[in-house]
This record gives C-alpha cells, structure tokens and sequence, in this order.
C-alpha cells in the first residue's frame, strides 16, 4: 500500500478510498463472514469497517500495515456484534418490553466458497467454531477461513507467533472434542 | 468397537479438513455503490450524540428505572409528612378561613336595608 494512498486518503479523497475499498473488499467480507456465518450481516459489517477506516484514518499510524489494521477493525467489529447479539439473547425477555422489534436469531447460510461435497461438514465446522473462546476463534477463523499465516495472524491479535500456535492447538483440540461428541451422539 | 471408533475420528478429520479447500467468499457486485450510498444516507440522519443514547435500551432502561424508584419515594415521603406535621402556611390558612366562618353571622353588608 503506497505512501500516497494513505496520504489520499487522510486529505478525504474519494479517488484513494474507492481504491481502498476495491483493494480489500473480499478479504474484509470473507474475514466477516468466517464470523458472522451468513451474506447479509458479513455485507452489513464489511461497510461498517470501511466507515470506521474513512471515519478513523487521520489516527492511522503510517508504519503500520494498513492490511493489519483493517484486519483488526473486521475482528473487533464482528466480535462486538456477536457479543451484543448473545447479551440480547440472554436479555430478550428483558428487552420485548422496550423494544417493538423482538430478538430473532439470524439465519446461517453455508459459506460460498465450500466445494458442494463439503457442505454438510463444513457447516457443522462453523458451528462448533461458535462455541470456541474468543481467542480461538479468531486465530482459527483468520488462518483457515481468511488464509493468513501465523505471524499474520499474531499481528492482528498482538500475539506472537508461538501464543498464536498454542492457540491454533487448543482450538483444533476443542474442535475436535465437540465434533467427536457430535458424531457419538449421532 | 474398534471400528466404530476408526470411523468416529476418520468423520472427525475430514471435518476439520473441511475448510482445507475453502476459496474466499466475496461481496455481491457493486459493493462500493451500496457502501457510498450507505454512507451519505448515514450522514444525512446522523443523530446528535447527546441524543442518541436515548435510544439504546442499556442507558434508557435503568435511567427509567431510576426515575420510577425516585417517583415512589417522592410520593411515599410526601404522603408520610402530610400526615404527621403541618406546615405554617397551612396553619395560617386554616385561622383565617376559622376566622371568616366564625365572624359570617354578625356581617351585615351595607346594601341590606
């Protein structure tokens, strides 16, 4: 990312932030859909982060990687969303006295980019992944859904490598565990 | 037995091989449109911020709360001192109007010849 697309964007030109968007779109939606699990609330999230980043960039520090922080904003983003939709779950009873609207579940919708012999498995993959701690979860998603290797990944979560590869063994464990318990019980 | 478990963790690694060929996921066609048009939408309800957290059940809830607890013993307080004490405003309201009653039968207006 050059030098002069970060000052474009800074001074609010239009011209250097279409170029951002264009540049990082799908790896900002598929990093949000590894999260959220369905089209529409990972289409909603990944212009959410655009909107930070064109509200946010004078605060964009230039020795950082702009991929990383995009990467961070995605992560964070999602993770409050999934945190606030639990509360509400938890609250919703709570809450259907002040709010017209009730609390519904959204619907999961299997990941584009799983091979048709795949789905079935795949899917029950993202839904053990819900269960994991948050850590977990985002070193998983981020290495096996988005690609991004450790040292990536340790970056995004201020990590090091070798807390990012712990991580990386306890979720694969714990996934596996639920899997297993899944499939006695089938 | 010994099968049954060979099958189990055989089901279990090709799940967790599952994601193994995943090719990413991408945004409909003119993402940028909808996130522009998104956007200028956005600016143009953009709510004040003392404002908005009226709106959010997690201020709004217990600052009602609050308002009604504050009500119920503003009235229980209320109803408690009337009782028991009265204030000299009323004490002077209440001679006057005792004077006024008790003077009424020797008043003879002027116009009554």
């Amino acid at each position: 990312m050059s030098d002069s697309l970060i000052e474009g964007l800074k001074a609010g030109e239009e011209k250097a932030f279409r170029q951002l968007v264009e540049n990082w779109q799908d790896r900002v939606y598929n990093t949000c859909w590894g999260f959220l699990r369905n089209d529409e609330d990972a289409e909603d999230m990944a212009q959410e982060v655009f909107m930070e980043v064109y509200r946010s960039v004078g605060k964009f520090e230039a020795q950082a990687q702009i991929g990383t922080w995009l990467y961070r904003i995605a992560v964070n983003k999602s993770l409050e969303l999934i945190r606030s939709r639990k509360r509400k779950k938890r609250f919703a009873f709570l809450l259907s006295f002040s709010s017209d609207t009730p609390f519904t579940e959204p619907h999961s919708t299997d990941h584009p980019g799983v091979i048709l012999e795949n789905r079935e498995r795949a899917g029950l993959l993202f839904q053990a992944m819900e269960k994991l701690p948050e850590s977990q979860r985002t070193a998983f998603t981020l290495h096996k859904v988005e690609g991004l290797s450790y040292v990536e990944v340790g970056e995004i979560m201020h990590q090091s490598v070798s807390s990012v590869e712990s991580l990386m063994v306890r979720a694969k464990k714990n996934l596996q565990k639920y899997l297993a318990d899944y499939y006695q019980k089938k | 037995m010994m099968k049954n478990r060979k099958n189990l963790s055989e089901e279990v690694r090709q799940t967790m091989e599952s994601l193994d060929t995943l090719t990413r996921a991408t945004p409909g066609p003119f993402f940028y449109t909808r996130l522009k048009a998104r956007m200028e939408g956005s600016q143009n309800i953009a709510m004040p911020l003392w404002y908005s957290w009226v709106l959010q059940p997690r201020w709004s809830l217990p600052v009602i709360t609050m308002l009604v607890i504050l009500n119920i013993g503003a009235i229980w307080w209320t109803q408690n001192h009337s009782s028991s004490q009265t204030s000299p405003k009323q004490d002077y309201l209440e001679s006057l109007s005792k004077e006024i009653s008790s003077g009424s039968s020797d008043y003879e207006p002027f116009y009554n010849f």
